[in-house]
C-alpha cells in the first residue's frame, strides 16, 4: 500500500462507565482504498467508527484526517470534514419520498422553499455518475432494501463526502444485491473515495477490501493487507482461538418420522402472504427456508407457532406437529423475551408449565435459578449473572440464552427463525453446533434464515421462498450459492427431481 | 322553500360549529406530526376560551381577546412541552393531568377576577366579533398544508415524527422542532377555545369545550394526520353537532325524545367514524416514543 493515510487513529480510548469499549486503538487507512473493519459483536469496531463519525467523543488519543488532528463534537462536524456514514438501520422516513429523504440533508434556512425539480435533476446526475440509480419519486416503503441502501449512499455522495463508512451493509441484501453493491463500491474507489466497511462476514472482506483491521475485545489486534491474509487466519484473529470445523453429519434423516407436516397452507397477515405451501420435516433433519426477507417468512412462522391467532378467513390448510415444539423467534427482543427483566425470568419464560418449576400455585425459584445457572455455564453466557436484566447482555449472549431455553426442553421439532442474526462468529458457531446436536438426538429443525451460508452449512434440504411461494428445492448434494441465490431473486429453477412434498 | 331554509341554516351552523374543531385539530396535527401525543388539547382549548374571554372583557375588543388567547395557549403548551420534551414525562398521563389542571385552575382565577365560580361576564354586543374565524381556520388549513409540503421546516416536522434519528443526523435539533410544534399547537388549540367563548358564545362558561379537544383528536385520526382530510373530518363531526341541535325538541308520535339522547349524536358519529370507516390510519412512526 502506498499513498498517504487519510485516516489515522492514534491510541484512541473510550469507556462507558467501567466498561472499556476501545483501548489504545491505533490504525490507519490509505486514501482511495476499501478498508475492512472486522471483529465480533462488542469488539469495539462500531465504537471506533462512531468516534470517527462524531457520535462519540474519545476519552484519550487522537484521530487525524489527512494528517490534521480532528475532534468531532457531532456528526455534523464529521460531515463537514467530508465523512459520511451509512448506519446499519437506515435513517429514512418510510412515508416520505426518496427525494425528500435526501433533501433533508441539504442546508438551508427553516422557511426556505424546497426546490424539488431542480434538486432532483442535480441528484439524478450524481446518481448516474456513480451508478446508483433509484426512483426519486417513490416512497421509501415502496423501495427494495437494496434501493434504500443505494439511497443512503447517495445521500452521502450528494454531500461530496470523500470517506464513506458502511456499517454491516450486506446484512439485509440478497446475494445479487451484494454483488451490485460491491461493484458500485469498486466504482467509488476508482473515483478516489475511501471506504470503510464494518462487517463480520469474512468472505466479503476477502473479496472486497484492500486492507483489513481486526478488532477484538476493544483493541486492535492487527491491520493486514487483505491479499496477504486468508479466511482462516482472519477468523482466528477475530475470535482469538481456532474454530473447530463442524464434523460431517453422522446420522441420516429419519424418514420414518415426520415431525412437521404442512399441507396446502394459505395464509395472510398485513401485507405478507403465503400460497400453497406444502412441505414436511423429518426427524433428524434440518430443512432450510431461503429467501430474501419479506417474501412471506414472517407469516409462515406465525402459521406454525400461532395459527389460532390468525383470522380464520386469512388461514387455510393443515399444519401438524408431532411431539413437542419450540421456536426461536426472529426478533428475540420483541417476541421472545422481557428485555428489562432478569436473565433467570427470561429463562423461565415459556417453561412455566413444567412440573419441576412449580409447586402448587407457586414457582420454585431456587429450582429455576439452578437451571438458569446450569444453562449459563453450559452455553458460556457472559456475564455469568442470572440477575442481570436481559437487555444488558450482548446480542450473541441473548440469543444463546434463547437457544438454551428452547433446547433444554428436548423438543421434537425446532423452529429456528434467524437463529444467528446479530450474533458474533463465536456464538454462531456455538448455536450451529447445538442445532446439529439436537438434530443428532432426533429432532427435526426448520431453519429460516436470510444467510445463505448458514443455510448451506446446516441444512439437508433448502426450500426457496419467493413472493409467498416455494419456487425451488435443493438437496444437499446440489447446493450452490449461484443457483440458490438466483432462486431467491425469483428465477425459477427447474430441478428434474424436485419433489415438493 | 322551507327545506331550502332548513338546509342553509344547517350548513351555516355546521361551519360555525366546525371552527373550534378545526383550530384544535390543526394544533393537534402539528404536535403529533412532530412525534408528541397531544391529548392536552382540551386544556389548551379551555385556556384559550377563558383567557380570550377575560382579555376581551377588560379590553372590550374581541380581537384583543383573540390574540391574548393565542398567547395563553402558547404559555400553557410551553409548560406541557417542558414536561414531555425536557422531563420526558409520559405524554398520555401528562396530557390528562393538564386537562384536569385546566378544569381546576380556571374556576380559581375566575373566583379571583370576577368572584364567580366559572363564568365570565358577557361581552357587550358592540365589542363582539365582526369577522368569521372559520375563514381564518380555513386559510390556516391551506397554509399549513402548503408549508408541510414545500418548506424545509415542514420537512423537519415530518421527520421529527417519522424518524427523529434521521433528523438529528442531518444536524437539526429534534427537541427544538418539537418545542416549536407543541407550543404552536397550544396557540392554535387556544384559538379553537376562543372561537367558542368569543364567537359561538359571548362569554366563558365552565367546561364549555365539552370534549371538543378529544373530538379534534378524533378528526385528526380520521383525517390521517393530514391537513385537508382533517378539515373535512371536522366538518363531518360539526354536521353531527348541528343536526343534534336541530333535533332537540323534535317530537315523534307526540312524544319528545329526551334531549340527552339527542346530544349523544356527535359522539356516536365519532365512535362510528373511528371504529368503522377509518380504514388504515397510520400515525407518525415515532409518535409518543422517547428520543
Amino acid at each position: 500500500m502506498n499513498g498517504n493515510p487519510i485516516i489515522e487513529f492514534q491510541g484512541v480510548s473510550i469507556s462507558f462507565g467501567d466498561i472499556s469499549a476501545n483501548s489504545e486503538v491505533s490504525f490507519s487507512v490509505s486514501a482511495g482504498t476499501i478498508h475492512g473493519i472486522i471483529g465480533e459483536n462488542g469488539a469495539g469496531k462500531s465504537t471506533a467508527m462512531n468516534i470517527l463519525f462524531g457520535l462519540y467523543l474519545a476519552d484519550q488519543g487522537k484521530v487525524l484526517i489527512k494528517g490534521k488532528p480532528v475532534r468531532f463534537q457531532s456528526s455534523i462536524d464529521a460531515m463537514n470534514e467530508k465523512i459520511g456514514m451509512v448506519h446499519q438501520h437506515f435513517m429514512l422516513a418510510e412515508t416520505l419520498t426518496a427525494l425528500d429523504n435526501i433533501l433533508l440533508y441539504q442546508k438551508g434556512s427553516a422557511f426556505s422553499i424546497l426546490r424539488r425539480d431542480e434538486q432532483k435533476k442535480h441528484l439524478e446526475a450524481i446518481a448516474k455518475r456513480f451508478g446508483f440509480e433509484i426512483d426519486f419519486d417513490a416512497k421509501i416503503s415502496e423501495l427494495s432494501v437494496g434501493a434504500q441502501q443505494r439511497l443512503e449512499i447517495l445521500k452521502i455522495l450528494s454531500q461530496d463526502s470523500e470517506i464513506l463508512i458502511l456499517d454491516e451493509p450486506t446484512a439485509v441484501l440478497t446475494p445479487q444485491e451484494v454483488q451490485d453493491l460491491f461493484c458500485n463500491l469498486q466504482k467509488l474507489k476508482s473515483e478516489g473515495k475511501t471506504i470503510l466497511i464494518i462487517t463480520h462476514k469474512l468472505k466479503e472482506v476477502m473479496s472486497l477490501t484492500d486492507s483489513v483491521t481486526v478488532f477484538r475485545a476493544g483493541k486492535v489486534i492487527t491491520t493486514k493487507v487483505t491479499s496477504e491474509s486468508n479466511l482462516a487466519e482472519l477468523a482466528e484473529l477475530m475470535v482469538g482461538h481456532r474454530l473447530v470445523t463442524p464434523q460431517e453429519r453422522s446420522t441420516a434423516a429419519d424418514s420414518s418420522q415426520t415431525v412437521l407436516r404442512v399441507s396446502n397452507l394459505n395464509a395472510q397477515m398485513n401485507s405478507s402472504k403465503i400460497h400453497d405451501i406444502n412441505f414436511h420435516v423429518h426427524g433428524k433433519e434440518i430443512v432450510g427456508i431461503a429467501g430474501v426477507e419479506g417474501n412471506g417468512q414472517d407469516i409462515l412462522v406465525r402459521s406454525l407457532i400461532d395459527k389460532q391467532g390468525l383470522n380464520k378467513k386469512n388461514f387455510s390448510g393443515e399444519v401438524s406437529v408431532s411431539g413437542t415444539m419450540v421456536s426461536f423467534p426472529e426478533d428475540r427482543l420483541r417476541f421472545g423475551c422481557l428485555p428489562s427483566r432478569p436473565v433467570w425470568e427470561n429463562f423461565f419464560l415459556g417453561q412455566q408449565g413444567l412440573a419441576k418449576f412449580n409447586w402448587g400455585p407457586f414457582i420454585r425459584k431456587t429450582e429455576i435459578l439452578k437451571s438458569t445457572k446450569r444453562a449459563i455455564e453450559n452455553y458460556d453466557i457472559r456475564p455469568t449473572n442470572e440477575f442481570l436484566p436481559f437487555e444488558k447482555l450482548s446480542g450473541g449472549n441473548q440469543q444463546k440464552l434463547v437457544v438454551a431455553r428452547a433446547l433444554s426442553q428436548n423438543p421434537h421439532f425446532i423452529l429456528a427463525a434467524q437463529p444467528t442474526r446479530g450474533v458474533d462468529i463465536g456464538a454462531i458457531h456455538f448455536i450451529h453446533n447445538e442445532l446439529r446436536a439436537a438434530r443428532d438426538h432426533g429432532a427435526g429443525v426448520l431453519l429460516i434464515s436470510s444467510e445463505l451460508d448458514e443455510l448451506m452449512t446446516l441444512s439437508d434440504r433448502i426450500l426457496v421462498l419467493y413472493k409467498g411461494r416455494f419456487i425451488a428445492e435443493f438437496h444437499r448434494e446440489n447446493f450452490s450459492e449461484i443457483t440458490i441465490g438466483a432462486a431467491m431473486g425469483g428465477v425459477e429453477v427447474i430441478t428434474k427431481n424436485a419433489e415438493f412434498l | 322553500m322551507d327545506l331550502f331554509l332548513f338546509f342553509t341554516a344547517l350548513f351555516l351552523a355546521t361551519l360555525r360549529l366546525a371552527t373550534p374543531l378545526v383550530f384544535a385539530s390543526l394544533g393537534g396535527m402539528i404536535s403529533e406530526r412532530s412525534g408528541i401525543i397531544n391529548i392536552a388539547l382540551e386544556s389548551f382549548m379551555l385556556m384559550g376560551a377563558f383567557v380570550g374571554a377575560v382579555a376581551a372583557h377588560y379590553s372590550e375588543h374581541a380581537w384583543i381577546g383573540w390574540m391574548a388567547a393565542f398567547l395563553g395557549g402558547l404559555a400553557i403548551a410551553a409548560v406541557y412541552a417542558f414536561f414531555v420534551i425536557e422531563l420526558r414525562a409520559d405524554q398520555i398521563i401528562t396530557g390528562m393531568a393538564f386537562n384536569l389542571l385546566a378544569m381546576g385552575l380556571i374556576p380559581f382565577f375566575s373566583k379571583i377576577l370576577f368572584n364567580s365560580t366559572g363564568s365570565t361576564p358577557s361581552l357587550p354586543l358592540e365589542s363582539r366579533f365582526s369577522f368569521e374565524p372559520l375563514l381564518v381556520a380555513a386559510l390556516l388549513v391551506l397554509a399549513l398544508s402548503w408549508w408541510l409540503k414545500n418548506t424545509r421546516s415542514g420537512l423537519w416536522l415530518l421527520f421529527a415524527g417519522e424518524n427523529p434519528q434521521a433528523l438529528l443526523a442531518s444536524g437539526v435539533s429534534v427537541k427544538k422542532v418539537r418545542w416549536a410544534a407543541v407550543t404552536l399547537s397550544g396557540g392554535f388549540a387556544a384559538w379553537g377555545g376562543a372561537s367558542l367563548s368569543l364567537y359561538l358564545a359571548s362569554s366563558y362558561s365552565p367546561l364549555m369545550t365539552g370534549g371538543r379537544g378529544f373530538m379534534a383528536l378524533a378528526s385528526l385520526i380520521f383525517g390521517k394526520w393530514r391537513p385537508v382530510p382533517t378539515f373535512l373530518a371536522c366538518l363531518l363531526f360539526a354536521l353531527a353537532d348541528a343536526i343534534q341541535i336541530r333535533l332537540q325538541g323534535v317530537q315523534i308520535n307526540g312524544t319528545e325524545i329526551p334531549v340527552q339522547f339527542i346530544q349523544i349524536l356527535p359522539y356516536i358519529v365519532t365512535i362510528i367514524a373511528l371504529a368503522g370507516f377509518i380504514g388504515t390510519s397510520r400515525p407518525p412512526k415515532a409518535l409518543g416514543k422517547e428520543l
